[in-house]
């Protein structure tokens, strides 16, 4: 199990759990479908802090590598 | 049948094109306004099916679900519509490229029970990704009618009205239970190819040519925005002028209008006009190039290449936008903000923007620092321009820190896919916000101008028609005030200074013209003095257009320097004027000029950007910016000054700066304690 921020650029995995420790971020993944069994592909990784472009479900996402970082992922 | 308007409302997650379909609909026949107690955007708009009946639609806010979780106010909004209204049929717009996402949003809109057309859109670019709709299992699975359509080209949009037709007739009531994640599975079949947004990125997100092309993009964003708009502002001057202050004037005066109403009329309303309609070439141009940046989908992209960046002063990338036309004006940057989802970052742009040096106030700076240290003015005025940036970091850093710390983020944002920009979309977005500026800030800056022209026209003596001359109640108010300013380094006699500071909050531009004419040392022209003659409109007019090829003669000069800062230089070429005699005369030092430069740089922003930070952020954000500004430059001036008397008078320097440093600190935390408070009543009802 690795954390989305640590996944290298064109790898996929699955979402297994949304940390609780930002509850925005959890509801906002909700809304868009980031729920467990979703699968992520990252197009981007970021250098440092700054976003990441990742691919679910025909939809393209930018999100920060700190809050990257609450998503745990299950790498296939 | 026909006589009763049937309503449908048009509903969909962002970026699914259903504006584009609203637009396709209804083509010129729409109405905006705001929903009830909020600034989200309303629009309503008419069009007929083939049977002759008419029909409204609602363009509901674009939605991902109708829990107001995350996206607060639009989906309230939407929720209530479909609550408390009584659509006739909804519209759920579906984009084809991301079908499997979409449909999470149908649930929650089946359990309000209302009819509903499913309309697949974007169905070419699911042909062009690589994605294999179908359309006849979503039908069957969802029990729901379902039409394809492609909006942008209008594809479907015959067969889309037929339907509509057939259904506010009868429609069927069956309605299948299922379960949105395998329905997905069977209708959305992405064939696993790279999809040409995917293309496009990894030449736009290129590691290395990413911020080449976003600096390119922004260069002509801020050249197109503000220098061509530019070229159009003199014509609406002069036009403007000529029809509502002369003509106005002309009018007053031969009807006999007392000279007091002739001022209210002509400087007060008439000038409002004037002045409100000199802003609309610069907004329409900026509106043309962000609805088309925005329609595009660059947009978004622009924010995740500045991202890093503007994480460090606690904005979202999508920031970055305004901040970089605040150089240009300030009025379009505050209007820029809206494009920001979260609240808190909407709001702190709009409190920061103003810090940003606009063009009108660049003319100020020439024309003291020209003046006073024509050697170095080029540094004189790069270092305010610096201050101003400086000042926005630091307020943006307090706000986030102070105002903002409870306040959960989520960096997390969709990217739609990449459009050609459709000139039908960006030409109806520009026209719909050209209009609410104009009718709805417009009206606010229309009441400052009134108020404080009559004070310029208005003489101590009672007369009218004192403008630019001493003996106007808003010198007689400069005089009174100026000792307030003595510890900025205006100095003693220095009351042209002080009117210009009122007569600045105008536009920045106005406190060269205002200082100009008070410096100068002959008396100023009688105004009104018997007849006026009717305005010659017609060569107004002509010298409006001729205002605009000179305009655009200048514009390859402009391509190269698009903040003007040439102008610096140029400036001690020309003949002094005689108002520099005796503005040398009245500063103490040029020192106590650069402190009055510095407070006119942060006092306070102009009538316009009032106008416009009322209307988006609310008066209470508003005043807590103003004072928050007023307090600042004030503390930040004077302490300027008062550094440079550190040599000379070390305790009057050092006492002046200990208690404006600790009364700045004593203001700072009341009104943040005020502000936090009042945030929870109000602000947060407006979604942060």
């Amino acid at each position: 199990m690795k954390r989305l921020n640590e996944l290298l650029t064109g790898e996929q995995g699955t979402v297994c759990q949304l940390e609780a420790a930002n509850e925005l971020l959890v509801r906002q993944c909700k809304t868009l479908g980031l729920t467990p069994g979703a699968v992520i592909e990252v197009l981007r990784q970021s250098r440092g802090t700054g976003p990441m472009q990742i691919k679910c479900e025909g939809a393209l996402y930018a999100i920060r590598s700190s809050d990257a970082a609450l998503i745990c992922i299950k790498v296939a | 049948m026909g006589d009763i308007t049937a309503q449908i409302a048009i509903i969909g997650s962002p970026n699914c094109g259903k504006t584009t379909l609203f637009n396709r609909l209804t083509g010129t026949h729409q109405r905006t306004g705001n929903w009830p107690g909020v600034t989200v955007e309303r629009k309503d708009g008419r069009f007929n099916l083939p049977g002759g009946q008419k029909v409204t639609a609602v363009d509901l806010p674009g939605v991902y679900s109708l829990h107001d979780d995350i996206q607060g106010v639009e989906a309230r909004v939407a929720h209530r519509y479909l609550r408390e209204h009584n659509p006739a049929l909804v519209l759920v717009v579906l984009d084809a490229t991301r079908l499997g996402r979409q449909l999470s949003l149908l649930p929650d809109i089946i359990a309000t029970g209302k009819p509903i057309l499913l309309v697949v859109n974007m169905l070419d670019s699911a042909k062009a990704e690589g994605i294999d709709v179908d359309t006849a299992a979503l039908a069957q699975g969802t029990g729901l009618p379902v039409v394809g359509v492609v909006s942008s080209t209008g594809e479907g949009v015959a067969a889309l009205k037929v339907k509509i037709q057939a259904l506010l007739e009868a429609y069927p009531l069956v309605s299948e239970s299922f379960d949105a994640t395998e329905l997905a599975k069977r209708v959305y079949r992405p064939t696993g190819q790279i999809s040409r947004t995917q293309k496009i990125d990894r030449w736009l997100l290129h590691p290395f040519y990413a911020l080449p092309f976003f600096l390119l993009v922004m260069y002509m964003l801020f050249t197109l925005a503000v220098n061509l708009g530019a070229v159009f502002i003199d014509f609406f001057d002069i036009v403007l002028g000529s029809i509502f202050v002369e003509g106005t004037r002309w009018l007053a005066v031969s009807i006999g209008l007392p000279a007091g109403l002739q001022a209210v009329l002509a400087d007060g309303l008439g000038g409002g006009i004037q002045l409100v309609g000199t802003f609309i070439p610069v907004i329409g141009c900026l509106y043309l190039c962000m609805s088309a940046l925005e329609d595009s989908g660059y947009l978004s992209r622009a924010a995740f290449v500045i991202d890093r960046m503007m994480a460090k002063i606690g904005l979202p990338g999508q920031a970055f936008i305004p901040l970089i036309i605040g150089f240009g004006c300030n009025v379009p940057a505050v209007m820029a903000a809206r494009a920001l989802g979260q609240e808190s970052a909407r709001l702190t742009t709009i409190f920061i923007a103003p810090f940003m040096s606009c063009g009108a106030r660049l003319s100020v700076y020439v024309f003291v620092g020209t003046a006073f240290f024509p050697a170095q003015a080029q540094n004189a005025i790069f270092a305010l321009y610096l201050l101003g940036i400086l000042v926005a970091i630091g307020s943006a850093w307090l706000l986030r820190r102070k105002l903002f710390k409870d306040m959960a983020a989520a960096t997390i944002t969709e990217m739609p896919a990449y459009h050609r920009p459709l000139l039908r979309n960006v030409l109806t977005q520009t026209w719909h916000r050209l209009h609410a500026f104009i009718w709805r800030a417009g009206k606010r800056i229309l009441m400052v101008v009134l108020v404080l022209n009559v004070f310029a026209s208005w003489g101590t003596d009672g007369s009218w028609g004192n403008q630019d001359s001493e003996s106007s109640m808003l010198s007689a108010t400069g005089k009174v005030m100026t000792p307030l300013f003595i510890p900025l380094g205006v100095g003693d006699n220095n009351w042209p200074a002080t009117v210009g500071l009122f007569t600045g909050l105008f536009a920045k531009e106005v406190v060269v013209g205002t200082l100009d004419t008070l410096y100068a040392p002959v008396g100023t022209d009688q105004v009104t003095s018997g007849i006026v003659p009717a305005p010659d409109v017609g060569a107004d007019i002509k010298a409006g257009l001729f205002s605009i090829a000179a305009n655009l003669a200048g514009l390859s000069g402009a391509l190269l320097d698009p903040l003007g800062l040439g102008a610096v230089g140029q400036g001690s070429e020309h003949d002094t004027p005689a108002s520099y005699t005796a503005m040398l005369s009245v500063f103490p030092s040029a020192w106590g000029a650069f402190c009055y430069l510095v407070f006119i740089l942060l006092y306070a922003p102009c009538v316009a950007t009032i106008g416009v930070m009322q209307k988006e952020a609310g008066h209470v954000w508003l005043g807590f910016s103003v004072v928050w500004s007023l307090l600042l430059s004030y503390w930040l001036a004077s302490n300027l000054w008062h550094i440079g008397l550190l040599l000379s008078r070390p305790e009057v320097a050092l006492g002046w700066m200990i208690g404006s440093s600790a009364v700045l600190l004593i203001a700072y935390r009341s009104i943040m304690f005020y502000m936090q408070r009042d945030l929870k009543h109000r602000i947060a009802a407006v979604n942060i």
